[in-house]
């Protein structure tokens, strides 16, 4: 099972991720913005980050930039509630594994956890 | 005051379909103690017009194509489903749908599942294969 990193600035959002990948046998640490992920991450290896795009203190791009710079080979998905141009390119530019839009089905979103974690 | 339930659904979504299949049944056999209300996330009016002319459901469906209930309902996973009782407090809120959170839903309305109607399963046999009603 994999260690995960959630990162999301609502407490209710971290919870319901955390629970939903708890519930598959994974273990999860949270982190409540980006800055935050970024220092946990520098500190302690994950095998997947679990992050929403908007985040305060850095925002998910520029977690992202900064995370694939530093650990090229660290797995990054993202949690959006709108599939913006923006967000898409700039994923694609730096290397984003995968994508969940918001709202999702409990399957398809482990099903997509699954698949960057076993590439 | 009724019971209310409230569900955020898409209508793509197996499994806010099963959910919304059991709340009929439910709906129909509990309508004097019972409210209804279903949101809809379907971006596309098109799309939640046909499922509703599919599924004929009962009670009233409301449209947030703009999604703005996620945030200030804290809606990730479909569908998540709020248990208010008749003093307008959230007593219970489901994440997802399987038999637990049947017979949680159930058990929270002092209801059992053989005193609902089978019938009202038929508009799930028009999508393809025969269906136990």
């Amino acid at each position: 099972m994999a260690k995960i990193l959630v990162a999301d600035d609502q407490a209710s959002m971290r919870l319901i991720i955390s629970n939903m990948l708890k519930e598959k046998g994974h273990t999860v640490v949270e982190a409540e913005d980006g800055l935050s992920a970024y220092n946990r991450l520098k500190q302690d290896s994950f095998d997947l980050v679990v992050a929403d795009v908007n985040m305060p203190k850095m925002n998910g791009l520029e977690f992202l930039k900064k995370v694939k710079a530093e650990k090229p080979s660290a797995k990054v998905i993202f949690v959006t509630g709108m599939l913006e141009e923006t967000v898409k390119l700039g994923a694609e530019n730096f290397g984003l594994d995968g994508l969940i839009i918001k709202p999702f089905e409990k399957s398809d979103a482990l099903e997509t956890i699954e698949k960057v974690l076993n590439r | 005051m009724k019971k209310v339930i409230l569900t955020f659904f898409t209508s793509w979504s197996k499994s806010c379909q099963a959910e919304l299949d059991n709340l009929q049944a439910i709906y129909g056999a509990n309508r004097s103690d019972l409210e209804i209300l279903a949101v809809s996330f379907d971006k596309k009016t098109k799309d939640l017009k046909t499922f509703l002319a599919k599924t004929n459901l009962p009670f009233p469906v409301l449209q947030d194509k703009k999604l703005l209930s996620i945030d200030t309902y804290q809606i990730l996973i479909i569908p998540t489903t709020f248990c208010i009782n008749r003093n307008g407090v959230i007593e219970k809120v489901f994440v997802d749908y399987d038999d637990n959170v049947k017979k949680a839903l159930e058990e929270w309305l002092g209801i059992r599942s053989s005193d609902l109607p089978s019938e009202v399963r038929l508009w799930r046999t028009k999508e393809g294969g025969a269906k136990d009603g």
